[in-house]
């Protein structure tokens, strides 16, 4: 038995491996592959194997998605908005130290959850109908909190609207992977093509311990599991709305501080998953819909387990991230970014069209220009979670 | 490049762009099928299909309704995100993409409204 789920907790890190460094290739993509060969998989294993190496797979990505992001410009919708201040600590030499970052804030994210697990379980039993009400008005002020704040408010409002607009859109067409088009070219090409025009060259990268106070570190990781707390048990939000909740209530956060963050609430909101469906019965992303399909009711038994086997997982994967991410760092120094860049972009086309199709690649086009604007006008970008947060406001309300 | 060509064009091409994938979304209707015309090629597809609800199943997660016409009988699931809202009996009409399960086809709703 413990055997078993040893080997299950191993193929589900390498999975979330493969799953968290290569751009474009989602966990639900893992977890569906994982429902329709459940037929075949339920012969040589056990359905409790099956859904270790899932869960094993789902924490390990929110740990590993940062590489790609850091090194390659390539977001996830989860780590998007990191990218900004992740590449610019890329530019000064300190790619390690945002991965390092990014990492402190899943792994504590992670203990600080699993800990507050029994009084998450009691306050949503009591609160959770209450807020949810209150929801759509909390992602409004937000938005409106964002938008005032920025320097140029009327670009700010612009690029909300203008992305949320684009946001409807793309969800109503038929894509099998809507977001990846949409992120992908909202973050990650607009990025590399600015990189490119500017011209930059990127530094020799420095291995060196984290520069960030501890007062730093506490605020972010208890702002990340505030806002992950409020987003992972509702409908319809996620990582991304978490982020923006919590840039509004942390104040300010220095850059590093900014990315412990986002690290912290990618995790967060994956554990709180777990817990969500044990207690109010909800399935709150692909893999745990997988899991709930395949394996039935869930008892508190299981949600030990599953809690304790992300333990094991998050502990294993800070050494990989923390060790592959030494490796990238070497590498990217060596070699001449531009080519890379120019390289990832041409990746990006690819995969695109190859999971989406050209209407897909006609999205992605799209949302390269409209992240742009925010780069030109230098806005802040998170004014473009618009294209999550806007269709969010109008399915909850109408 | 100056900085401000580069924000005209992109602003241009984003509300040029925007426009056409909501014509798009627009005009993408999909097509309704009779429940026995669903086959083998139509997994993965997104159908519309109109029918009564012949039982409902709650699982954690998941809501599991048997949906009759003339013409016979499919199983639609639907994720939870809140309560079903729908009873035995009533007409509804479902989107949603075709799947197979073990050995059958279901349809995984994306939309359901009365119809």
């Amino acid at each position: 038995m413990i055997l078993e789920v040893f080997i299950a907790i191993l193929i589900g890190i390498i999975l979330g491996i493969i799953t968290g460094l290569t751009p474009g290739v989602h966990i639900n993509l893992v977890a569906v592959l994982a429902l329709t060969s459940f037929p075949i998989l339920s012969e040589y294993f056990s359905v409790l194997s099956v859904i270790i190496a899932l869960i094993s797979m789902a924490v390990a990505h929110t740990f590993l998605d940062f590489i790609p992001s850091v090194y390659l410009g390539v977001p996830d919708p989860d780590t998007s908005l990191s990218i900004f201040p992740s590449h610019r600590l890329l530019f000064e030499g300190d790619g390690h130290e945002a991965v390092q970052l990014a990492t402190l804030g899943s792994l504590f994210g992670l203990v600080i959850t699993i800990f507050m697990t029994p009084l998450l379980i009691i306050s949503v039993r009591n609160f959770y109908p209450v807020i949810k009400q209150y929801i759509p008005f909390i992602l409004i002020l937000s938005s409106s909190f964002l938008i005032l704040r920025d320097r140029d408010r009327k670009w700010s409002l612009i690029e909300f609207l203008l992305s949320g607009v684009l946001g409807l859109g793309v969800l109503s067409l038929d894509l099998s992977q809507p977001l990846f088009p949409l992120f992908s070219g909202m973050f990650g090409i607009s990025t590399l093509l600015m990189s490119l025009k500017n011209n930059t060259n990127l530094p020799t990268q420095n291995i060196k311990d984290l520069s960030i106070n501890n007062k730093e570190t506490f605020k972010a990781l208890g702002c990340g599991f505030i806002a992950s707390s409020l987003a992972g048990f509702l409908p319809g939000l996620g990582s991304a709305q978490a982020a923006i909740i919590a840039s509004n209530i942390t104040g300010k956060l220095s850059s590093r501080g900014f990315i412990v963050l986002i690290g912290s609430i990618n995790t967060i909101v994956m554990i709180i998953s777990f817990i969500a469906l044990y207690v109010i019965d909800r399935a709150r992303n692909g893999v745990i819909v997988v899991v709930s399909k395949i394996g039935g009711v869930l008892d508190m038994n299981h949600l030990i387990l599953f809690l304790g086997v992300s333990f094991v997982v998050a502990g294993l994967s800070t050494f990989l991230t923390l060790e592959l991410s030494k490796l990238f760092s070497r590498v990217v120094s060596k070699i001449d970014y531009k080519k890379v860049s120019i390289l990832i972009i041409i990746l990006i086309i690819s995969l695109v069209t190859f999971i989406t199709g050209l209407l897909g690649l006609f999205v992605l086009i799209v949302s390269t220009f409209v992240g742009l604007i925010p780069m030109l006008k230098n806005t802040g970008r998170s004014h473009l979670m618009g294209s999550l947060i806007i269709p969010v406001i109008l399915y909850l309300l109408l | 490049m100056k900085e401000s060509t580069l924000l005209k064009i992109s602003l241009c091409f984003s509300l040029i762009g925007v426009f056409i994938i909501l014509i798009i979304a627009e005009t993408l209707e999909v097509k309704q099928y009779e429940i026995s015309s669903i086959t083998e090629k139509e997994v993965d597809k997104k159908v519309k299909i109109v029918g009564t609800i012949s039982s409902i199943v709650e699982t954690p997660g998941l809501f599991i309704l048997d949906i009759i016409d003339e013409t016979g009988k499919i199983k639609v699931v639907i994720f939870k995100e809140d309560d079903l809202g729908f009873n035995k009996y009533d007409d509804i009409e479902v989107t949603g993409k075709v799947i197979r399960y073990k050995n059958y086809l279901e349809i995984e709703a994306e939309t359901i409204s009365l119809s």
